[in-house]
């Protein structure tokens, strides 16, 4: 199945209620556009893991800055699995 | 993992007895004000309770055991085994367990040992004593777990302070050979023992001066060596990749599936991880009550916590098909297919001086 960078992000925006719906692109910074807390490190997480069966672990969050970096980790454990 | 059917155990009675003292989460000034809302949404924990110095582990589970006992009209004579789980025992030598048995006015003709298990401990703590009853031809056995973890915490660090419940809790079983079948599986990871642990006091590092010395750690935490660790991402992939895998095992192995089963008691570690839980196993929310939201995260008392809340509540009737899981510290982890169809479940009860 290919995955959908726009499915990630409308995933993503109706997880977090303080992101305006249609606002993240997939060059968005995550952790400047919405309130960053290690609480909502987990939600995300939970997410892609319940969604995608994926599990991300803290090196994958270290090195990814923008939304597209997360989504291709996420692409490429896919691939892996 | 370890799996094992276990045939004419009864588990008659449960019950549960927490520390009167209320700290609430929205009081705790080192998660910034404008996050604690979000905190107490997301982790889950609006309040837990903290016993006052002086107050351990054994109060509460002796408080939970007498109750038990006097509800159900057991002679404290014959029970003639005694296990105790726990990871804050009175003292490092002897086993706690020894100690409450003469304080529970139990029999000397009477096993008793403890266990050092946390999170997964009420469930091997069942396995234990239902084999070791079967095995020995014991009749009665009791089951006490809990732990007092606020002692080992650190005020400031938040990624343990806010999480964490005092509670006790007692466990009556009994053979009956017309008693439905026990499963269990249950599975340990040693190469993460250091996800969750105390690093000092024990052998391998003894507590000296320094080990009571505050350091400083990234986010503004600060902990001494002798204080509760956690590396909340790892024990958070560890329990939401192992426990569904685990109790679809379960299922297997039982011949029981996810609709058949009436209630899901699940440790309670936080919200997020429950939830991330319960959505890949598709439990309904109504089968899977929480109590994390009034005690916190109470190690190995959490799931006859749990029990006792939402029978209490009417929650949940006796339920004769329910699982059972706990996972964390050690690592490890253990789930149970139990029935609760014969069980006294007492409500929740406030620790007294009066049982000093």
């Amino acid at each position: 199945m290919k995955l959908d960078i726009n499915d990630f992000i409308s995933k993503i925006e109706s997880e977090f209620e303080d992101i305006i719906p249609g606002s993240v692109k997939p060059e968005t910074k995550f952790r400047e556009h919405f309130e960053w807390t290690s609480v909502n490190a987990l939600v995300l997480f939970s997410m892609i893991n319940v969604e995608y069966g994926i599990t991300l672990t803290a090196e994958d969050l270290q090195k990814s800055v923008t939304v597209k970096d997360l989504f291709d980790i996420i692409t490429e454990k896919s691939s892996n699995g | 993992m370890a799996n094992a059917v276990i045939n004419s155990i009864n588990i008659v009675g449960i019950s549960t007895c927490v520390p009167k003292n209320v700290d609430k989460i929205a009081d705790y000034k080192l998660i910034p004000e404008n996050e604690r809302d979000g905190f107490i949404k997301m982790v889950g924990v609006n309040q837990r309770r903290v016993a006052d110095k002086g107050v351990v582990t054994s109060d509460l589970c002796y408080n939970a055991a007498i109750n038990l006992m006097n509800k159900l009209g057991w002679d404290p004579l014959s029970v003639n085994a005694l296990i105790f789980v726990t990871q804050s025992p009175d003292y490092l030598i002897p086993s706690t367990a020894i100690i409450l048995q003469h304080r529970l006015g139990l029999s000397e003709n009477c096993i008793a040992f403890d266990i050092n298990l946390g999170c997964s401990g009420y469930v091997i703590g069942l396995q234990v004593a239902s084999s070791l009853m079967n095995s020995s031809g014991i009749s009665r056995a009791i089951l006490l777990s809990g732990d007092v973890s606020t002692i080992n915490l650190s005020y400031y660090d938040k990624s343990t302070y806010p999480l964490f419940g005092d509670a006790g809790s007692a466990t009556a079983l009994e053979y009956d050979e017309n008693a439905q079948n026990m499963f269990f599986c249950t599975g340990s990871d040693g190469k993460n023992f250091d996800a969750l642990y105390i690093k000092t006091g024990g052998t391998r590092h003894l507590a000296t001066a320094e080990s009571f010395e505050y350091k400083e750690f990234p986010g503004g935490i600060r902990r001494n060596d002798t204080q509760m660790i956690l590396d909340g991402l790892r024990v958070f992939n560890f329990s939401i990749t192992q426990v569904p895998a685990q109790i679809n095992e379960l299922l297997m192995l039982s011949s029981y599936s996810i609709e058949s089963i009436d209630m899901f008691y699940l440790h309670q570690a936080n919200r997020i991880m429950l939830e991330t839980i319960r959505k890949k196993l598709k439990i309904p929310a109504e089968k899977c009550p929480y109590s994390l939201d009034l005690f916190g995260n109470t190690s190995s008392a959490s799931i006859p916590l749990t029990i006792c809340q939402s029978v209490a509540n009417n929650d949940s009737l006796n339920p004769e098909n329910a699982v059972v899981c706990g996972f964390g510290i050690g690592l490890s982890w253990a789930s149970a297919k139990i029935s609760l169809k014969n069980t006294m479940v007492l409500p929740i009860t406030e620790y007294n001086e009066c049982a000093k």
